[in-house]
């Protein structure tokens, strides 16, 4: 067998395995071979072509034009006379033939068959896009809310973490005063003065002022007052030689320990005053002497 | 199958535009091009659709097919490769075996009886084909006719049964390379036998 002719079946079989698959043989992407393999497999692909026309032909039914421009989205055309093939080098008896006026292709009498399907498909399809969206919605909703409710959990969380954190720093404030007070306390070099009740008023009040050496840190813890009156209140006093100093207010409640205490104490004190005032502002002992101690 | 060269008639210039100028004005969405093909060849792939499936009314199902997949796929098309009309045959036939292939039963008989159908059940439209084609009708029809039986048969299994070489061995129960032989054969005559038919599509 020659190479030629090895070629050439090569080439037959191989439009008959692209036959029997279904491959189109015009498609531009498919791979080339050399130009005699290209030039048979064009060949025999013509042959294919023409089997069919051994077949007589069949006039497409009634509206299958439109039915064509309607699948392609286009308007149905104004309808045309149909065309007459004739060759060009056809001979003269056959181009006066040919030359006769073309009637329009008779409509069959054949039943069409519509294909419904892809309509009843289309609607399945819209119905379930349309479900789907709503779905879709749904979800979307359900997750706003979802959101907007951990946002204002988150909020209320931070709210909490911020009372907390402000919780812990009192706290630390606190124990920090206590720490002072109790170094203050317990420091060798703490004078400590008891105040006693003044005038036979009060006897069940008792106070303790517990005096660092520098003379500046002080603390002051008293017990067993008597709650105030509406607008009353407690407040102690610093009794120098030439003025009695407003050294702050206490706020009691019934038998409940009152503390306080400073880094600041006025020098020359010889006594702490502790009294009943019916007017919060004065900045003079007017009221009741309630607990005294000299220092 | 009708000419890609040149046509004349008296009223339409349409009538003288080649198959490769309609598919150009197909590329650039002119209907009306489409529909000039459709009115050009829809009645041989009607032909070929009805024998292989043997129903008028999937046959036309599938010409629609096919001339919407030419709407779409124009640009594919590569005239180094085949003639518009080649093309159009063997999209028609692909769609076609795809359809047949879905079916379970072929009713052989029924494909043979609208072969030989009276004229009328055809509805063939004589009033407007052309005498050349008619005569490439019957050259080619002649043709096979002149192939030897065993030849004509295993070329028309694979082409309207859209069967493979091994699926024809099978069913004539012959060895697979006395089927290509045959086929080969069959091919190298109907080359051979429509030197000019062939001419005119290239």
């Amino acid at each position: 067998m020659s190479q030629e002719t090895n070629t050439e079946e090569l080439t037959i079989l191989a439009a008959l395995d692209d036959l029997e698959r279904g491959v189109d043989p015009s498609a531009a992407e498919r791979p080339r071979g050399d130009e005699t393999a290209e030039t048979l497999a064009r060949l025999y692909t013509e042959v294919l072509g023409l089997i069919p026309s051994e077949l007589d032909p069949v006039a497409p039914g009634a509206g299958a034009r439109d039915r064509l421009l309607a699948a392609i989205g286009a308007a149905p055309a104004v309808p045309v006379p149909a065309v007459v093939p004739v060759p060009a080098q056809a001979p003269a008896s056959a181009i006066t033939e040919a030359s006769r006026p073309a009637p329009r292709i008779a409509p069959g009498p054949l039943p069409r068959r519509h294909s419904r399907w892809p309509l009843a498909l289309a609607a399945v399809l819209a119905l379930a896009f349309a479900g789907l969206s709503f779905w879709l919605w749904q979800l979307q909703q359900g997750q706003s809310t979802q959101i907007a409710q951990l946002r204002r959990e988150l909020e209320a969380q931070r709210q909490l973490a911020a009372r907390v954190g402000q919780d812990s720093q009192q706290a630390r404030t606190e124990m920090e005063k206590m720490r002072a007070r109790f170094a203050l306390v317990t420091s060798p070099s703490v004078q400590v003065r008891p105040l006693e009740p003044v005038g036979g008023g009060q006897i069940q009040a008792r106070g303790m002022l517990f005096v660092a050496a520098d003379h500046q840190h002080w603390y002051l813890s008293v017990e067993g007052l008597e709650p105030p009156k509406t607008g009353e209140v407690y407040k102690l006093w610093w009794v120098t030689k030439d003025a009695v100093l407003d050294a702050g207010s206490l706020t009691a409640q019934s038998g409940e320990k009152v503390q306080m205490g400073s880094d600041q104490m006025p020098a020359g004190i010889t006594d702490v005053v502790l009294t009943l005032e019916r007017n919060p502002s004065s900045n003079q002992p007017d009221g009741t002497e309630i607990l005294r101690t000299r220092v | 199958m009708p000419e890609t060269g040149p046509i004349a008639t008296q009223n339409s210039s349409a009538a003288t535009v080649t198959d490769g100028a309609f598919l150009r004005s197909v590329a650039e969405r002119q209907p009306e091009a489409l529909t000039a093909l459709y009115d050009r060849h829809a009645p041989h792939l009607l032909a070929l659709a009805r024998r292989i499936l043997g129903t008028a009314g999937e046959a036309e199902d599938v010409v629609q097919e096919v001339f919407v997949h030419v709407w779409n796929n124009s640009s594919r098309y590569d005239p180094s490769r085949s003639s518009v009309s080649t093309w159009l045959v063997l999209v028609t036939r692909s769609r076609a075996i795809d359809r047949l292939r879905h079916r379970q039963v072929v009713d052989r008989s029924h494909e043979a009886a609208h072969r030989d159908a009276p004229p009328d059940e055809h509805a063939s439209p004589e009033g407007v084909e052309a005498v050349l084609t008619r005569e490439r009708r019957d050259r080619v029809r002649r043709e096979l006719e002149n192939l030897p039986p065993e030849q004509r048969q295993v070329l028309e299994m694979a082409f309207y049964e859209g069967l493979s070489q091994t699926e024809i061995a099978a069913r004539a129960d012959l060895p697979l390379g006395t089927v290509k032989t045959r086929t080969l054969l069959a091919m190298k005559k109907l080359r051979s036998a429509l030197r000019t038919e062939i001419r005119q599509l290239l």
